[in-house]
């Protein structure tokens, strides 16, 4: 439930923002001692180990970036429970045991993440008026308007904090723009971060006012361990998807070796350039699925043509081969989460002025997967073919231009805008989809 | 087998049963809150409300036991309710279980008039659970006697929340026992079926238990507005059970995917994948091999082809049976890697890693090939041989080959599962 980045060491400013990041907990930290209540001993160490056991049980990375852990319900009772101090040093302890090995930088910025979101879980939780003393309150109105309520304006300030904070760091570390990455978190997760809130109303409810104290931590971990299998389902999810689309290309390689290479160079490419257009994230999968699988046809189509040369085919082997695109649409046919990028194959030898095959659509008809993928193909061959070096060549900027009505021009442009600020993807890493 | 048919007709008795019983209880005891008992009817609408809705949205997918977390939480929550906010609730056993087989019946017949499916037996069995966790709390606990009041216990709140958590325990326990009970008439093996039961359904079973218990325990403190907030966590559970569903069924729509590719590249006959995992399918069952290895044969047989792809020129017909030893060893290999490459059906790739391994083995080497390989290894020497045609003559031509390598390269019992279910289906 909480999101941690796995910054690269690439960027120069990066570390500026750690240092910020850092700061800015400690000295927050150090407020809320001075200025906050001091919280209980008590239900501090036990509120800790709450936190250090949701960090132990937490789903080992969903993908390279997302990670998940039922910590920001532990913070948001912690904020109620112990006061902003206590908060933050939940968030501070909460990575104490360690199983996996990590950098220092990255492990001391996730915990100011941490040690912030709660300072500014618990902030909020004061000013919208909540309670310190939970002994004396009772009945459900009292509870819902002095307690409940500031516990739910809480947890939405929690899962923006913690979205704005890990964009940051993605931002910097690698080029995808801020707002691309803290929309991809908060349509991820966000609704179930802040839905899941609920059990720190409760966990808080059945300390207090329900008599249950230290009890109650036991009791909530089964609301808990759901919403931890809950979460897990949305990282399997997205690995199934992955898992699927790599089996796939895995059987293409079985046929023809080097298409998984390409198609994980095309497909990081592709990702790039949807990213640079602004899409949304289940645009940017789509396009991305469809680059990966975008000669998935080929499997279709007898091995001794693949192996020829174009330029030695036929014209009627050509047109075998030209077919792939049809095939391998029909081939990926029945895949629910690839209905989308299906069309995306079947499209992609459309020309944007609509001389294209197989329907002859032309401009936005086309689908945007289909017209990404026509220029990524168009421009890793090119650039596979004649090595020039990490950046494009304006030799092969004009060679691509000129063909005027094969592509997209807006496509064609963030395609350029990707590649200068990325380079050429090396198809090392196989498929990135979120 | 025929013992089964009585499956349903025993729990629609026991649930009938229950249904009446408690509700001619409630009557002939006088135990009702009547019209001036506000908060217990408050009580009592809101409680049968999330039982209809509860049942209503029930959670079913293949390979898991079928249940509905609301309405048990709620159910078991209205078992233990005894105070609401400060009033004291003026009702017992009796009323209890006649409101819950009532909700619970509206809400199995509101499944049966949408056209949705409704499993008596664990309709029935979760009823049960309540009765058993009510009588247990109320009568045995408390002493409470119908339409009287229940005896203070005098429980500090942790205790208390210790005894519900028991007591839910036996309660589940008692549910299960029922089930299984109730599939074990088809097997005549108890132990299984009891073990499967509470393996599957143990997590979830957990959850909505202590959600029961915690719904109780804050009645006092949050009135009735402790159930709906409780229940939401489940609630949202619901939805990740939907998206686990969707995931599962990813996986299956891969496979599926997946065996058409040799077909759609023109490597097998169109269907020869299918017609292999419905034909071993039926022999596994002749052979007794149980459910969950039944799946990863009908995975195994599906995708026993898809090694293929690497040929550069496809074998004629498809037929691997037709290809030298090695070549089928290679593409058996190619096709494990393939599997394996999805990550969750290893139970498949272990079949497909000893597809092509000779019976011969097991008796001269003593290795172990397990069945559900020699299955898919007969299967689809006849599958290849007989090339899709059903002709008599087709089939006799195929037996024939297949007798030749008997106890060389095919078991001979799988054959001769094979030939039952080829006699039966054509004479």
């Amino acid at each position: 439930m909480t999101s941690r980045p796995e910054p690269d060491t690439s960027s120069r400013l990066l570390p500026y923002y750690i240092t910020l990041v850092v700061t800015t907990s400690v000295v927050v930290g150090v407020a809320s001692w001075v200025f906050g209540r001091h919280p209980d001993a008590g239900p501090l160490v036990l509120l800790v180990a709450m936190g250090v056991l949701s960090y132990v049980l937490r789903e080992p990375d969903v993908t390279s970036r997302i990670g998940f852990s039922f910590l920001s319900i532990i913070l948001l009772a912690s904020g109620a429970i112990l006061g902003p101090f206590g908060a933050w040093f939940v968030g501070l302890t909460s990575q104490a045991v360690e199983r996996q090995r990590m950098e220092w930088f990255k492990r001391l910025f996730n915990v100011a993440m941490m040690a912030l979101i709660g300072v500014a879980g618990a902030t909020a939780y004061i000013l919208c008026g909540g309670v310190s003393s939970l002994e004396r309150v009772s009945g459900f109105s009292d509870l819902a308007l002095r307690v409940g309520l500031p516990l739910m304006v809480a947890d939405v300030v929690q899962c923006i904090t913690n979205a704005v904070l890990v964009a940051g760091a993605v931002a910097l570390s690698q080029p995808v723009p801020f707002w691309v990455f803290v929309r991809r978190i908060l349509v991820s997760s966000g609704v179930a971060y802040i839905g899941y809130g609920i059990i720190g109303f409760l966990f808080v409810v059945l300390w207090y006012p329900a008599g249950l104290g230290a009890f109650s931590a036991l009791l909530v971990m089964a609301p808990l361990l759901a919403a931890r299998w809950a979460f897990v389902q949305f990282g399997e999810e997205q690995r199934s998807h992955e898992r699927v689309v790599e089996t796939l290309v895995t059987s293409l390689g079985t046929k023809e070796p080097p298409a998984v290479e390409r198609s994980a160079r095309v497909a990081q490419l592709a990702e790039w350039t949807a990213e640079e257009l602004g899409l949304g994230p289940r645009q940017i999968a789509t396009v991305t699925y469809a680059a990966t699988l975008h000669e998935i046809g080929h499997l279709g189509v007898p091995t001794r043509l693949l192996r020829r040369a174009p330029g030695a085919l036929t014209d009627s082997e050509r047109r075998v081969v030209d077919r792939h695109s049809v095939m391998g649409a029909r081939m990926i046919e029945g895949i629910d989460f690839l209905e989308e990028a299906r069309s995306g194959v079947r499209h992609q030898g459309e020309r944007y002025d609509g001389r294209g095959l197989p329907d002859g659509l032309a401009g936005a008809d086309i689908p945007v997967a289909a017209r990404v993928v026509a220029v990524v193909t168009a421009l890793e061959a090119a650039m596979t073919e004649d090595p020039v070096g990490v950046h494009p060549s304006a030799e092969l900027r004009r060679r691509l231009g000129s063909d005027t009505g094969r592509f997209d021009p807006a496509v064609l442009e963030a395609a350029w805008a990707a590649l200068d600020k990325h380079g050429l993807p090396t198809g090392a890493g196989a498929v990135s989809a979120s | 087998m025929r013992l089964a048919l009585y499956r349903d007709p025993v729990a629609l008795v026991v649930g009938v049963l229950g249904l009446v019983l408690s509700v001619a209880a409630a009557v002939s005891t006088g135990d009702s809150p009547g019209v001036d008992g506000q908060v217990s009817l408050l009580v009592t609408v809101a409680f049968a409300l999330s039982i209809v809705l509860g049942e209503w949205f029930q959670l079913s997918a293949p390979g898991f036991r079928g249940s509905a977390p609301i309405a048990t939480a709620a159910a078991l929550a209205f078992a233990f309710a005894v105070h609401v906010g400060p009033v004291e609730l003026a009702f017992s056993t009796p009323y209890v279980l006649a409101v819950t087989s009532v909700s619970m019946a509206l809400g199995a017949g509101a499944r049966v008039l949408g056209g949705r499916e409704v499993s008596l037996v664990e309709t029935t069995g979760r009823f049960l659970a309540v009765a058993v966790a009510a009588v247990i709390y109320r009568n045995a606990h408390l002493g409470q006697s119908p339409g009287g009041p229940p005896h203070d216990d005098s429980l500090v709140p942790w205790e208390r929340a210790m005894l519900m958590l028991a007591i839910c325990l036996v309660a589940l326990v008692a549910d299960a026992l029922f089930t299984s009970i109730l599939r074990a008439m088809a097997t005549a093996d108890l132990r299984r079926p009891f073990v499967d039961e509470a393996r599957s359904s143990f997590a979830l079973s957990g959850a909505v238990a202590v959600t029961g218990v915690l719904v109780a325990l804050a009645l006092p403190t949050l009135g009735v507005m402790a159930l709906p907030l409780f229940i939401l966590p489940l609630v949202l559970t619901l939805f990740a059970f939907r998206r686990y569903v969707s995931i599962r069924a990813t996986y299956l729509q891969s496979i599926r995917t997946l065996s058409r590719l040799t077909d759609a590249a023109g490597y097998t006959p169109s269907g020869h994948s299918e017609r292999v995992a419905a034909l071993a399918v039926r022999v596994g069952r002749q052979l007794g091999v149980s459910e969950r290895d039944l799946l990863d044969l009908e995975y195994a047989a599906l995708l026993h082809d898809i090694g293929q792809l690497a040929l550069v020129e496809p074998i004629p017909g498809g037929a691997t049976v037709l290809a030298a030893p090695a070549d089928q060893r290679r593409i058996a290999a190619d096709s494990v890697a393939i599997v394996r490459e999805t990550g969750v059906f290893e139970g498949a790739a272990r079949i497909l890693e000893h597809q092509t391994t000779p019976y011969r083995q097991v008796r001269e080497l003593g290795e172990e090939i397990p069945l559900t390989s020699r299955i898919l290894k007969v299967v689809n020497a006849y599958e290849d041989l007989t090339a899709g045609a059903r002709s008599a003559r087709a089939r006799e031509a195929a037996v024939e080959r297949i007798y030749l390598g008997l106890g060389y390269e095919y078991d001979p019992r799988v054959v001769d599962a094979l030939l039952g279910i080829l006699g039966s289906h054509h004479d």
